[in-house]
């Protein structure tokens, strides 16, 4: 749950959001971002904004949103009370899961073991806010005019979790483990044994079962597979294990 | 503060420093009734000042005169003459007025009042009124082209008049009118906020001159649409979020001329150059950190402290504010 520290650090700088006696936090978030050279400068200054208008993003938007801290959960969900985001995919005609929002409404921030990692060891609500929510809210304000992700985005179910593995340029044991089991669980037994039993090579169809080449259809998954398919045979989990 | 509070106190900030004084709006409704005079009741009020989002003070009031004599077919640089004779006569005889100037504009005729403490000039802008009728059931009117363009726009219309000559454009300031005095009536919170983020823009005009391109109507649009899609907005709200909005209004036109569904008010931002767009952002950023300290403001002198900073803007300002918090490797958002 979050700390007196968090609490302080929030009425500070985000005085429109207030904790209710229930322990849910709820207001009004407006944020300043400049996206620069795969860099986010949370609250830029005027100087900052200028200097990098041209070959950077540079947006500010309000949502109301609820964030509320389940038990036993590493980190908070948030949820937007306005519906903004929900108009913005309606707009577009696309489904609420294409605009990163859960069944239940809740922000798909970033791939679970990215904020499992991230917030396993302690929370921060400042790193929570500069690193995951603002920046999934400036990708939404974002998407609303171009109706495109600024940074990109991960596909959905393991196939998301397999890209997040692939484009990670530091990782550990722990994180191939983390991923062969998130995507597991999320693919079920028989996508999992033909995910991770068979080669899976680019310019072979791809596992998802479109008929493209996998280059062609989800290009960043191989790595991860190979990586997984790697830890297996050294004998550090089995298939068995994951499903 | 709580937000109630909050609000009514942004609000009489707005009544009592930012809305036109009573003598002013006397004022003009005596030249409005003598142009009225002149013009056979055959003109009304357009702009600001008939939307009841003019700031303080007004510097111009703009009027349409529907021109019954007048065809689409004919050139509107001989209607906007024949305009202007009628009214060099009409005030060289005025009893009521003191004329400083009365020129012919391309599109409209600039009458120049030197009776004013003020500076104050009437823009009459001639029309056609046409059968088709708005959503409000009022009519269409047609305008001389140019008024519809900007500064460059119009340098390159008129270098192109010989092949093509100006003629008139479809045009809806009724239907304007009628938006912004019903949403008005829903939620007075529009006009005030309204008032507040003009003057500011204005102070910007102010501070840079032509160099600050951001345009007074655009930005009026974006607190309309804010207001249509939160209805109940408070004025906080809203100028928070509509100064913010700036940041997404430079990217793609977004608002629809009511007249022409094929046009857009905010066209203009595909033409801004970097430098002028550097400039919008950073007399927005800076104005933008401002207003965010609004909502945590403890007492009514730090509530009004924030708003006239707000509203202070000054050529080479020396703000200073405190470095970004910089966060490396964007998150791509996922979902199972």
């Amino acid at each position: 749950m979050w700390s007196n520290t968090d609490l302080d650090w929030l009425h500070i700088n985000y005085p429109d959001l207030e904790r209710r006696e229930d322990g849910v936090i709820e207001g009004r978030l407006s944020f300043q971002m400049l996206h620069i050279n795969g860099r986010h400068l949370i609250k830029p200054s005027s100087t900052e904004v200028a200097a990098h208008v041209v070959n950077g993003i540079y947006l500010c938007d309000t949502y109301q949103i609820k964030i509320t801290w389940y038990e036993g959960a590493h980190y908070p969900q948030v949820i937007e009370c306005s519906s903004k985001i929900l108009k913005v995919a309606k707009r577009f005609g696309i489904k609420p899961i294409d605009v990163h929002l859960y069944p239940n409404g809740t922000f798909c921030l970033a791939s679970w073991q990215d904020l499992i990692k991230r917030f396993e060891n302690s929370f921060s609500l400042e790193i929570f806010f500069y690193e995951y929510l603002i920046p999934f809210l400036f990708s939404q304000t974002y998407f609303s005019i171009h109706k495109k992700w600024p940074w990109g985005e991960l596909n959905h179910g393991c196939w998301g979790l397999l890209e997040w593995l692939s484009r990670q340029k530091k990782f550990d044991q722990k994180d191939i483990r983390r991923t062969a089991f998130w995507a597991a669980q999320n693919a079920g037994p028989e996508l999992t044994r033909k995910l991770f039993l068979t080669r899976c090579r680019d310019h072979k169809p791809c596992p998802c079962g479109s008929r493209r080449k996998t280059r062609e259809c989800h290009p960043d998954i191989t790595t991860a597979i190979s990586l997984i398919r790697g830890a297996i045979s050294r004998g550090a989990f089995s298939i068995d294990n994951l499903i | 503060m709580n937000k109630q509070v909050l609000n009514e106190t942004i609000n009489k900030y707005v009544r009592e420093n930012l809305s036109p004084k009573t003598e002013q709006r006397e004022y003009i409704s005596k030249k409005y009734v003598e142009l009225q005079g002149f013009l056979s009741d055959n003109c009304f009020q357009t702009g600001s000042y008939a939307r009841f989002t003019a700031t303080d003070p007004v510097h111009d009031l703009d009027t349409i005169h529907p021109s019954k004599e007048s065809t689409i077919l004919d050139n509107p640089q001989i209607v906007v003459d024949s305009l202007y004779a009628l009214l060099e006569d009409a005030y060289s005889k005025s009893p009521i007025s003191k004329i400083k100037k009365i020129s012919r504009q391309t599109h409209s005729v600039t009458i120049e009042f030197a009776d004013c403490p003020e500076s104050f000039s009437i823009d009459v802008v001639p029309a056609i009124e046409l059968s088709e009728l708005n959503e409000y059931g009022d009519p269409f009117y047609v305008v001389p082209e140019i008024l519809r363009l900007n500064t460059y726009r119009r340098h390159i219309r008129y270098e192109n008049e010989k092949e093509n000559p100006i003629g008139w454009i479809k045009s809806d300031p009724r239907g304007y009118i009628k938006a912004a005095s019903d949403m008005n009536d829903q939620n007075p919170n529009f006009r005030y906020s309204a008032k507040l983020g003009k003057k500011w823009r204005h102070e910007c005009k102010m501070a840079y001159g032509d160099a600050y391109s951001f345009k007074s109507f655009h930005f009026e649009l974006m607190f309309y649409r804010y207001f249509d899609e939160n209805q109940g907005a408070t004025t906080l709200d809203a100028i928070i979020d509509c100064i913010g909005q700036i940041s997404q209004a430079l990217h793609i036109p977004q608002f629809q001329d009511r007249a022409d569904s094929n046009q857009y008010v905010d066209e203009y931002v595909r033409n801004l150059i970097s430098t002028e767009k550097q400039l919008i952002l950073k007399l927005q950023a800076e104005a933008y950190s401002i207003l965010q300290k609004l909502p945590s403001a403890e007492s009514v002198e730090e509530l009004l402290s924030l708003l006239d900073n707000f509203i202070k803007v000054e050529k080479q300002n020396t703000r200073i504010t405190p470095p970004a918090i910089v966060v490396n490797s964007p998150r791509q958002p996922w979902g199972y």
